[in-house]
């Protein structure tokens, strides 16, 4: 007898029953479509139970390592427990270093256990209950680290820079996201591309893949208007010395041209990279318009959209 | 007899067509600018659902599904010749994946059947 568990309730499923066919036979407002495994309306997640693959089938693998499935393709063969798995802790600010004029490295330590996948993000909740969403730049340890952008007139980013002290106790929520290295293709071409602080989760990710033995060449492009907005160029070119299979671009828009920094177009260096990008995995970050731009044209040139992660960064509208 | 969902292969058919029918169709200067937008997931989502059913697979869209899901582009102009040009590349998509005239036949004729109200008509 299969049990599914969801918003506080349990759910008994009927023999060989679809989660869907239970959910709305039970009057949940449970979403749907196609009823077919195709147009995804019907996406849930377990946080607790093991899915059938037929029931996973077509989600890219950041969903699938997540616990999400198609409803109405699940027919569970064990009890699941349904729901989000985002999780809200304290979190103390261990450490503030500017990183640039203006990039702020915060490291904050969960107080209590706090799991993620490097690339993803987190809400950072401020002690008044203002929140802003940062992506996550390490690895899974005793601190997480932020890079964190200064916005003209931001509330949050000018609090961060000009009043917050180490010490200082916040709440972080999440994780959220699909952006993150998920392991089992190792020799992959990887592209990772991001713009100012779009780098901080793309630094996680190139972290993960190497702590996975990735053996397969990982392209890092990280562009911005000028070289002051640029940072942690040294760390990545040691990191390219030390693994023979990374490769660095550092670019701008304006500027010299030196031996750390070229100038030129994101996009046209991102093409440069390869004929084709059948089978490679790219991951984009940042600007909006030109992650969108290039998540097309990265398609177009032969990447499988599963293999296509991106997380668009959008500021929040003024009021 | 197998059916032609059966025939093509089924959920995996449609998995191998998709990518391959979206890049043709988002590379066609005819229909393109009704892809233009930022979702992508979501559009090769509702691909995935289209050839479903063009395939003749299970699928659980009415009439009114398919007219009120399209009633925004027969607003920014959609017509014939766009079902057309979509009818033809997915047509190409099937010659690509090695899948004979007949069939393809088929397949188109199932999506055409669903053209009137695509098209608000």
């Amino acid at each position: 007898m299969i049990q599914l568990t969801y918003e506080g309730q349990t759910y008994v499923l009927e023999q060989n029953e679809t989660v869907l066919d239970g959910l709305l036979r039970h009057e949940v407002d449970a979403s749907y479509s196609c009823r077919s495994g195709a147009c995804q309306a019907c996406m849930m997640r377990a946080v607790q139970g093991s899915l059938p693959d037929a029931s996973q089938y077509g989600l890219k693998e950041t969903l699938k390592t997540q616990g999400y499935f198609l409803a109405c393709q699940c027919i569970p063969t064990e009890n699941l427990e349904l729901g989000n798995a985002h999780i809200e802790v304290p979190a103390v600010v261990k450490n503030k270093t500017l990183l640039n004029n203006t990039v702020m490295r915060v490291l904050l330590e969960p107080q209590e256990i706090f799991d993620f996948h490097a690339g993803q993000y987190i809400q950072f909740v401020r002690p008044d209950g203002l929140i802003r969403s940062y992506s996550i730049a390490s690895l899974p340890g005793v601190s997480i680290e932020l890079h964190i952008e200064r916005v003209p007139n931001g509330n949050m980013t000018q609090w961060i820079f000009e009043d917050l002290q180490e010490n200082t106790e916040v709440n972080i929520r999440g994780p959220v996201g699909d952006c993150f290295y998920v392991p089992g293709k190792p020799e992959q071409s990887l592209l990772l591309i991001g713009t100012a602080t779009g780098f901080a989760p793309l630094y996680g990710i190139v972290h993960d893949a190497i702590k996975h033995q990735h053996t397969g060449d990982i392209h890092i492009i990280h562009g911005s208007t000028v070289k002051e907005r640029l940072y942690y160029v040294d760390e990545l070119k040691t990191l390219s010395e030390k693994h023979s299979n990374i490769h660095y671009q550092a670019c701008i828009l304006k500027g010299e041209e030196d031996d750390s920094v070229t100038v030129g177009n994101i996009e046209e260096i991102a093409h440069s990279k390869a004929e084709s990008f059948k089978n490679w995995s790219a991951y984009l970050c940042g600007n909006p318009d030109l992650v969108f731009a290039l998540r097309r044209k990265i398609f177009l040139k032969g990447a499988s959209n599963k293999d296509i992660f991106s997380d668009a960064f959008l500021h929040t509208k003024p009021a | 007899m197998a059916t032609l969902y059966e025939r093509l292969g089924g959920q995996e058919a449609v998995e191998a067509a998709v990518e391959i029918f979206y890049r043709k169709v988002l590379s066609d200067d005819r229909i393109s600018s009704f892809f233009d937008g930022v979702d992508m997931d979501g559009q090769i989502a509702k691909q995935k659902a289209f050839l479903t059913m063009a395939f003749g697979g299970p699928h659980n869209y009415s009439g009114l599904d398919m007219r009120e899901g399209h009633k925004h582009l027969v607003e920014k102009g959609l017509n014939d010749s766009h079902v057309d040009a979509v009818i033809e590349d997915l047509g190409a998509t099937l010659k690509e994946l090695g899948v004979d005239d007949g069939t393809i036949g088929e397949v188109a004729a199932i999506a055409d059947s669903v053209r009137a109200d695509v098209l608000n008509k």
